[in-house]
């Protein structure tokens, strides 16, 4: 079965690479036969990729710890679900996974005919099939997962107890779809470039594609920071560590993009810029991979610097050289169409919303690197620690946030700035009578006090638009008001789904806010019946739970939960040792609720069954993820085709996502 | 309005973000940064100004916890020396003997060191995630 494998991962490379050229020759001389067979070549090695995957996965479910990764992640005790999940619990596994992904991306491509694509196709897969080529090496060459022992194990060392939650199970494999796909809009990116055929079409033809990799990577860090804040322990989701700095890192890129692309679209410009964002995007996706693997930088997630290093920076080298060069050489080709004429217009302000985002990125990008950069240029390794990057969020992210509130009310070419006032009275109103009553109620410090106010007028400004819409429907329609917000919402489900995702950012920048200032902390010893209170609730020790099992050894103590006088919940944190690692593993138990969550850690325990806690109250935590939630949602919209009969009417009407405000603003 | 004149506002106003983003982040690099220091270095410095870092291994029979104040006392070696460190906050799961620890906070000459961030990694060699941060709150 490994021989199998390894040999199909072997073979993987081999076809890969013979596609990527093979595809390059036959579009060169215009040979129809090369290209076709080049197609054959991408499904060929999604066929083998798949089959070396699957064959990983019978192992793991086999449990055969003969072969080293599953020995290094398998146990016979652990559950099925985490023996699944092992897939991509090692380096190996992960890289596969990408492969895999990427393979079938590349398939789904090679099987599609598309009008817009038909010119690009053949040099994208040649670049698809280069970055698989890259992977599979790198599979066979360091990091193979059916590498066997020389023995036989009876057991494995299972899965690290910090991986074995919910939210591990299904967050890997987001994050590398995210990062996987990716590298679709790069492969056609340089075709464009490669072709000449810069016009709007492959801008149009990869949004699809773009908007897919930018949902599943948000998704992706909004599911790690939820296990981050399930699992570890310390009461936070987000510690600046550079793994999740470096997914943060092309989802800020990425979102830069989606906003430019827009522009490019409609309007004909940015072109370069975009072209920019796109290689970014795609570099910092396989800079993440190769901070995660490689170890350069010291992390929560990895340590120890392995070979696969130096792959990586020569695979990076190699596309941004690439890229940038072929940009150069095309650069008459990507003139922008028009100019840039008021400052109050869409255009300008997706100028500032590209600027803000980059710089975020570039903020999060040096603040990881610091340190190895510090190391090669002064010889000191010099940390950059979590206050810089809120220094630089801080400021930042609440600029964005008040231009999601502003932007859309803008048209593109130009508008008045007297409508724009207009537009935004209500939500305005509406905010400073929030911020009016929240600093009544105790909200005092400044930065809250103002960040709450912007996420208000930002929040109505939205739902006033959707509002706005639906009765206007409701009113030259004669729908009902339900059918009427339905029908707004699929006859433009680019603007509305984007102004869900807006939405769903507000929502978790009010959970970000409020659980990052107002977190407050206690610390308490219960013996066995003894109470505490903190702030609104009331906790009972109620005993203690010891049990053993061939995985761990597990303390336990429920603790009783009162409010009012009545009991509203019971939290059982836990202290386990783990056999294989030999050491504690925290659990902790939490107690959601709109308002804040109840956060309680064990700290210790004594002989007697008395216990010390740590016990966190973290407000609008859960926010963040009802926000993610939002995001799903609204990128679905966004993203989701549009009905075929209402389409063809749209088009002609020219509803698609060019707004009512297009139409009406005024045009000089 | 000339075409050109309209374009100039665009690229004034755009360098202007540019520079204020660029400031922000030079400037907020200055008060916070770590510098990696070794146990040697740390004592020989005396009182820390800044936030530093030292990385070294935990010696495991110094380790004395309070369950009752969640006070943290432990030492860490490296090839220079040894130094008395005190953390306030639950034990990290991952502190043993020769658990390769990241230490982040100040010096007090004379004492010990005041960690406000622990990141330790358990001596197994064992990849990936078993390693973990803790943090301790921020007064």
């Amino acid at each position: 079965m490994t021989i199998v494998g390894s040999g199909a991962l072997a073979l993987a490379f081999f076809i890969s690479a013979c596609t990527a050229v093979a595809s390059i020759l036959g579009a060169r001389r215009g040979s129809p036969k090369l290209v076709e067979s080049a197609q054959k070549g991408v499904v060929a090695a999604a066929v083998l990729v798949t089959s070396a995957s699957i064959i990983l996965i019978y192992l793991l479910l086999a449990r055969d710890f003969q072969v080293q990764y599953v020995y290094e992640h398998v146990s016979t005790y652990q559950p099925t679900i985490y023996t699944l999940s092992a897939f991509w619990a090692g380096q190996e596994g992960s890289l596969l996974l990408w492969l895999w992904l990427l393979t079938i991306f590349s398939a789904l491509i090679a099987r599609r005919e598309e009008s817009w694509s038909r010119e690009l196709k053949p040099y994208a897969l040649a670049l698809l099939a280069f970055c698989q080529a890259f992977f599979a090496l790198l599979l066979v060459l360091t990091s193979n997962p059916f590498a066997t022992l020389p023995i036989r194990p009876a057991e494995g060392f299972g899965l690290n107890p910090l991986l074995e939650n919910f939210w591990m199970i299904i967050h890997p494999p987001v994050v590398f779809i995210g990062y996987a796909a990716y590298t679709v809009p790069f492969a056609f990116a340089i075709a464009a470039l490669v072709t000449g055929k810069l016009g709007e079409g492959w801008i149009r033809g990869i949004r699809r594609w773009n908007l897919f990799a930018w949902l599943f990577l948000g998704l992706g860090i909004v599911m790690g920071a939820w296990w981050s804040y399930l699992e570890l322990g310390w009461g936070g989701y987000w510690g600046w560590d550079p793994v999740e700095n470096s997914s943060l890192a092309p989802w800020l890129v990425g979102t830069a993009l989606l906003h430019s692309m827009m522009i490019e679209e409609r309007r004909g410009m940015f072109k370069v810029w975009n072209i920019v964002l796109i290689t970014l995007t795609f570099a910092l996706c396989i800079f993440a991979t190769f901070v995660t693997r490689s170890g350069i930088i010291q992390s929560v997630h990895a340590f120890g610097l392995s070979v696969v290093g130096y792959y990586f920076l020569a695979f990076l080298a190699g596309i941004l050289i690439l890229s940038f060069g072929l940009t150069f050489y095309r650069r008459r080709e990507l003139a922008s169409e028009v100019k840039l004429k008021a400052l109050l217009s869409r255009e300008a302000s997706f100028l500032l919303n590209n600027l803000l985002f980059v710089g975020l990125a570039l903020a999060v990008f040096i603040g990881t690197v610091f340190p190895t950069i510090s190391e090669i240029v002064r010889g000191t390794q010099v940390a950059l620690g979590a206050p810089f990057f809120e220094r630089v969020f801080a400021p930042l992210s609440l600029a964005l946030i008040l231009l999601i509130g502003v932007c859309p009310r803008l048209g593109w070419r130009q508008t008045s700035l007297r409508r724009l006032l207009n537009d935004l009275l209500y939500p305005g109103i509406l905010a400073l009578a929030l911020a009016v009553a929240i600093s009544v109620r105790g909200v005092t410090e400044p930065f809250a006090l103002l960040s709450f106010t912007v996420c208000t007028f930002v929040a109505s400004s939205i739902l006033w638009e959707f509002l706005r819409g639906t009765m206007a429907r409701h009113r030259s329609t004669g729908e009902d008001y339900l059918l009427a917000f339905r029908r707004l919402i699929t006859k433009n489900r680019r603007r509305y789904g984007g102004y869900l995702v807006h939405l769903s950012m507000v929502i978790i920048a009010v959970g970000i806010i409020g659980s990052s200032l107002y977190q407050t902390e206690y610390q308490v010893t219960l013996a066995e019946g003894e109470t505490v209170t903190v702030k609104d609730y009331t906790l009972e020790h109620e005993g203690f739970w010891v049990e053993s099992s061939p995985a761990k050894h597990r303390f336990a103590i429920p603790l009783g939960v009162y409010r009012d006088n009545k009991r509203i919940a019971t939290l059982v944190p836990e202290k386990n040792f783990h056999w294989n690692v030999e050491q504690w593993v925290t659990e902790v138990a939490i107690r959601t609720s709109l308002k804040e969550d109840l956060y309680v850690i064990l700290a210790a325990v004594a002989q007697d069954g008395s216990a010390s806690f740590q016990i966190l109250i973290n407000p609008l935590v859960v926010w963040l993820w009802i926000g993610g939630g939002l995001l799903l949602l609204g990128t679905a919209v966004a993203i989701w085709p549009e009905g075929r009969a209402s389409s063809k009417l749209e088009m002609i009407v020219g509803a698609d996502d060019c707004d009512s405000s297009e139409r009406l603003a005024p045009v000089e | 309005m000339t075409a050109l004149k309209a374009q100039s506002k665009f690229i004034f106003g755009g360098a202007i973000i540019v520079l204020a983003v660029g400031y922000l982040i030079v400037s907020s690099i200055g008060g916070s940064t770590a510098y990696y220091l070794t146990v040697e270095e740390v004592k020989a410095e005396g009182l820390s100004e800044h936030t530093v870092r030292v990385a070294g291994t935990v010696v495991g029979d110094t380790i004395e916890w309070n369950a009752q104040e969640l006070m943290l006392r432990f030492k860490i070696a490296d090839a220079s020396g040894s130094l008395a460190v005190i953390y306030h906050g639950p034990r990290p799961d991952m502190l043993q003997d020769g658990a390769e620890a990241v230490i982040e906070g100040k010096y007090f000459e004379g004492e010990s060191f005041e960690a406000n961030n622990l990141l330790l990694k358990c001596p197994s060699k064992y990849e990936g995630a078993a390693t973990a941060t803790a943090e301790a709150p921020v007064k």
